[in-house]
């Protein structure tokens, strides 16, 4: 567990698995001795949110969902959003990258071109996932947020389409059982004359994104979804 | 079924380093490990087995009867001995005690969640003829009830069949059985296009 007067530098080297949850707060590397709080306060990050994201994504078992309550939905969804954004900008592409680099590497193996079809399958449900997420239930959550701030109770309910988080946010298991069959069906049933460092590698990236995405969902789940609840509850008594 | 094991003992040391020993070791119980300090306080899920890795004293005290009920419902008990002079009750699988290294601990355990499964440790991989034939109908995009009609068996044992093919390949998504009834050759992909199929 890691405290807000520790050295980030310090987290770091303890846990380098930490670095692309400092980018999407924002925090870049070459911040000397500061501590994890300074680096937040010179970059207006909160930094109890910042440090409690950064023990959960740390320590599986870790999860303080009292705490999580707390915080103010628009920081939620931030977050949430920013690693969205990663998973566009970083994983997908790199996930595809190294599967093509994996596959040049044993040429005439065709079976291998199977996974590149799989592989393409779990992308194309993940987008839509999360394009779902960032056009229609990150909004609707903000809205609802605002709505919540104004103080009122909608007398008019059809100010908002559609009334329930739970129509919006689908499960998560689908994209889940995917990406951990994909990683099955390589460990367990691929033959083929690959080279063993590529493969390698691209497990490796497989492993990383799939605690990434568990983490991710995990918020989503058990924190920003009985947040909305709560409010659609003081909002819309039925 | 899932195996939940709970830990119930009066020492914080004892109770925290056991949970801490499983948790790290390669048992994969994720949330599936609890602490009690008072046996009152357990919820059974049904659908789950269950270990209770317990105190000596448990088996002296008041709820001796509560655990016989446990025992009876096929649930498994592990004493956790801090008193070499104790010996393990006759409900328990196994005894753990203080000096075992952590190694011993988890192998305990993990007898105690095969005991579970007599047949898990034995070679599982391989599928029946019969879960060949769902796992082929499967891939080929059936559903549940189609194959039911085809094979001339109820829905409900398709879905047995389905479960227990998932179990053995530890493979879940339609597409990923599809992947691996190619790679098998259990079905015949020269006459289908792969791009219809997954
Ligand atoms: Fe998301
Ligand atoms: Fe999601």
């Amino acid at each position: 567990m890691y405290s807000l007067s520790q050295k980030l530098a310090d987290i770091i080297h303890h846990d380098h698995q930490l670095l692309p949850i400092l980018n999407r707060f924002g925090i870049r590397l070459g911040f000397g001795d500061q501590s994890a709080n300074d680096v937040c306060k010179s970059l207006d990050i909160n930094a109890e949110f910042f440090i409690e994201i950064l023990n959960t994504y740390h320590d599986p078992d870790y999860f303080p969902r009292e705490r999580f309550l707390d915080f103010p939905l628009p920081l939620i969804v931030e977050y949430l959003k920013k690693t969205h954004l990663y998973y566009y900008t970083f994983y997908i592409p790199e996930i595809e990258n190294q599967l093509n680099t994996l596959i040049a590497s044993a040429p005439g193996a065709n079976n291998l071109s199977l996974l590149t079809r799989f592989y393409l399958k779990f992308k194309q449900e993940l987008h839509e996932h999360l394009e779902y997420e960032d056009k229609f239930t990150f909004p609707y959550v903000l809205n609802l947020h605002t709505l919540y701030l104004q103080g009122s109770a909608i007398t008019n309910p059809e100010l908002l389409p559609v009334r329930s988080i739970i129509e919006f946010e689908e499960e998560h298991s689908d994209v889940d059982s995917k990406l951990l069959d994909f990683k099955n069906i390589i460990i367990k049933y691929l033959q083929a004359d690959y080279d063993d460092n590529k493969c390698n590698t691209l497990i490796t990236t497989l492993f990383n994104f799939e605690d990434d995405l568990r983490d991710h969902s995990r918020i989503e789940d058990k924190i920003m979804v009985p947040k909305v609840l709560q409010i659609e509850k003081l909002l819309f008594p039925s | 079924m899932n195996t939940r094991i709970l830990i119930i003992h009066q020492s914080a040391i004892v109770a925290e380093g056991l949970q801490r020993l499983l948790q790290n070791s390669s048992l994969q119980l994720h949330d599936h490990l609890r602490m009690f300090n008072d046996p009152a306080d357990i919820t059974i899920h049904s659908g789950s087995n269950y270990i209770f890795i317990t105190t000596s004293a448990l088996f002296q005290s008041l709820y001796k009867m509560q655990l016989i009920n446990f025992s009876e419902s096929g649930y498994r008990f592990i004493q956790c001995i801090t008193d070499p002079a104790t010996s393990r009750d006759n409900l328990c699988l196994e005894a753990i005690y203080l000096d075992d290294s952590q190694n011993q601990v988890i192998e305990k355990v993990r007898n105690t969640i095969n005991s579970f499964h007599p047949d898990k440790n034995a070679v599982i991989s391989s599928l029946t003829d019969r879960e060949t034939e769902v796992l082929k109908l499967v891939s080929l995009g059936n559903a549940s009830k189609e194959i039911a009609d085809k094979l001339n068996i109820s829905t409900h044992t398709v879905i047995t069949h389905r479960k227990n093919i998932t179990e053995k390949l530890g493979i879940k998504s339609i597409s990923g059985l599809t992947v691996y009834a190619i790679l098998n050759k259990i079905i015949d992909t020269d006459e289908l296009s792969i791009d219809d199929l997954i």
